[in-house]
């Protein structure tokens, strides 16, 4: 087996199962996130001086997409703030394992189950995006709803719905999470199989039981499983990135929505952000205005009609030249593991265009968070204002290609032949030659 | 039990600290401050200058700390002879007037902000 659990080294296996590690890191990004908040309402109100806007939409928006996704998988949603709150009334306390205590502890409903609330708010997260990323106040708005919304949720309904049917950023990591090089795996199914008690499925806030994961996309990696399984048959493994993806594992339509939402955006994106159209910028600026209702339309049209109605076409013909054939929702669904690979690298592509030129801002808002002339730490200085050089063009390109390898082999595995995954490979092509055009022009 | 309650406490302490930062930040601030007086610059669309009157006395220094909230403005005073200061939005810039004679100035943005940049000005009254 080419994994490695990380229970078995001592050190790692100390930091994985004491639940004090992961609460502190958990506490201070509690703090940390309503020190955000209160910076964004009462900062200046210029985004580049405000630590609201640099440490959630470069520093950490970034560190997410170069950092916890690709090498951690849901690494984020396992130090994640934003629950904490509502656990600790629905659970009774912050530390000690799952229980009941408060709440009516409610089954999300079954038609709201899947990604599709969390595709829907990705796309209004893009729809809204160039206010929110630029205005402090609307940043924290945004983050406040976000708290406030998983706290009144973890009293309804029971654990963790709020980020397994709501959370955009959990549908993004989760999503994504599939590719990333580390899993929660049940060591020996059989041990599993003859205990009745399941204190692992009891223990997980997600409401993941360990012996039935195939992928990693449901799983917070939050570690319960391991803390309470009472025959230490839970390992983490270091795994190769992208061993979710294959011709075994089952995918589901909504998947493959929140996959082409993910690609749409990270396109529409780096077309707003970075392309040469200031008006598209003004437009998206210009929120409730014509021209802004001209931009959304045009948005909704990218996300919802052209990516997948060609996705469609590619997925159509692919299971048209493939000697076993599938329904068309079944192949759809199949087929968008191409997405995992392909959107990923676009979002990363996409995060370096700004992450190397914008992070020169990130050490002035340490110092002065709220942008009140403060030099707390001494490294006030004027920002490096970059532009795009030619180390990022480089690395832009880079990614892609590898992106287009990645998402090819992975058509390749999943299909029956070469002539199958091609319509996927030129599919995968486009998207890379849009988001490269625009990266680069 | 004790684990759990010293959990919560650090959770609380941490919160407390990050709420506590900018309030007792702002009241030190003010303190060291004194009488300086906090001038924020914006379009006049978004609200111009956060004030349009200042008042001080003939030969007494007006310490005044400027921001600007959207772009670049400008700070200038006619009739005062002063060498006019840009202001950038975030940045704070700092400057002192003392004016010997008695009567109304007016400060304006000398950098074209936006269409109705010519209608962005205060005035300082200095009386005698």
């Amino acid at each position: 087996m080419n994994r490695l659990d990380l229970t078995r080294t001592r050190w790692t296996n100390f930091l994985i199962r004491n639940r004090w590690p992961q609460f502190l890191i958990r506490a201070i990004t509690l703090a940390g996130f309503i020190f955000t908040i209160l910076a964004g309402l009462l900062g200046s109100v210029v985004g580049s001086h405000n630590f609201a806007i640099i440490f959630v939409w470069i520093a950490w928006w970034t560190a997410l997409k170069l950092f916890f996704i690709p090498f951690g998988g849901r690494s984020w949603c396992s130090i994640c703030p934003i629950p904490m709150p509502g656990e600790w009334i629905q659970n009774g306390g912050i530390l000690q394992p799952r229980g009941k205590n408060f709440g009516l502890g409610k089954r999300w409903p079954k038609f709201l189950r899947g990604r599709w609330l969390q595709a829907g708010g990705f796309m209004l997260v893009g729809l809204f995006g160039v206010i929110t990323l630029t205005s402090p106040s609307v940043t924290s708005i945004v983050l406040l709803i976000i708290l406030l919304l998983a706290f009144v949720l973890a009293l309804v309904f029971e654990r963790r719905s709020f980020c397994n049917y709501l959370c955009p950023i959990g549908g993004f990591t989760g999503l994504y999470a599939q590719a990333a090089p580390v899993e929660v795996r049940v060591k020996n199914p059989e041990i599993c199989s003859t205990h009745a008690q399941k204190s692992c499925y009891e223990a997980c806030p997600w409401g993941v039981y360990p012996l039935a994961l195939k992928s990693s996309a449901n799983c917070g990696l939050c570690m319960e499983c391991l803390r309470v399984c009472p025959s230490d048959n839970l390992a983490v493994n270091l795994r190769p990135w992208g061993s979710d993806l294959g011709p075994e594992t089952k995918h589901s339509l909504d998947e493959a929505f929140l996959g082409l939402v993910m690609v749409s955006s990270a396109l529409m994106d780096s077309a707003i952000f970075l392309g040469p159209w200031g008006q598209l910028k003004m437009a998206a600026y210009a929120i409730g205005t014509g021209s802004w209702f001209l931009f959304a339309g045009l948005f909704l049209v990218i996300a919802l009609m052209l990516v997948p109605g060609i996705y469609t076409l590619a997925v159509w013909i692919a299971n048209k030249l493939g000697e076993q054939k599938m329904n068309l929702r079944k192949a759809l669904a199949h087929q968008s593991q191409v997405l995992v690979p392909l959107g990923l690298t676009a979002w990363i592509a996409f995060t370096i265009s700004f992450a190397l030129a914008k992070f020169s801002y990130v050490l002035p808002v340490v110092s002065d968070p709220f942008g009140w002339g403060w030099n707390l730490l001494g490294t006030v200085a004027k920002p490096w204002v970059g532009q795009s050089t030619l180390t990022s063009m480089l690395l832009q390109v880079i990614v892609l290609a590898l992106g287009q390898f990645w998402s090819s082999r992975v058509a390749i595995k999943i299909s029956g032949s070469l002539k199958q995954a091609l319509p996927m490979i030129v599919f995968s092509a486009m998207t890379m030659v849009g988001m490269l055009w625009l990266l680069i022009g | 039990m004790k684990k759990e309650i010293l959990a919560r406490s650090l959770v609380v302490f941490f919160i407390i600290i990050a709420i506590s930062i900018p309030f007792v930040g702002r009241w030190l601030i003010s303190r060291k401050q004194g009488t300086i007086i906090d001038l924020h610059a914006r379009t006049f669309e978004n609200g111009g200058w956060s004030m349009d009157t200042l008042q001080t006395r003939v030969g007494v220094p007006i310490r005044i700390r400027m921001t600007s909230e959207d772009v670049v403005h400008g700070f200038a005073i006619g009739g005062y002879e002063m060498i006019p200061l840009e202001v950038p939005p975030g940045e704070f810039v700092e400057t002192t007037l003392t004016f010997d004679k008695p009567g109304e100035y007016t400060f304006f943005c000398n950098r074209w902000c936006s269409p109705n940049h010519t209608r962005m000005r205060g005035i300082i009254e200095v009386m005698p």
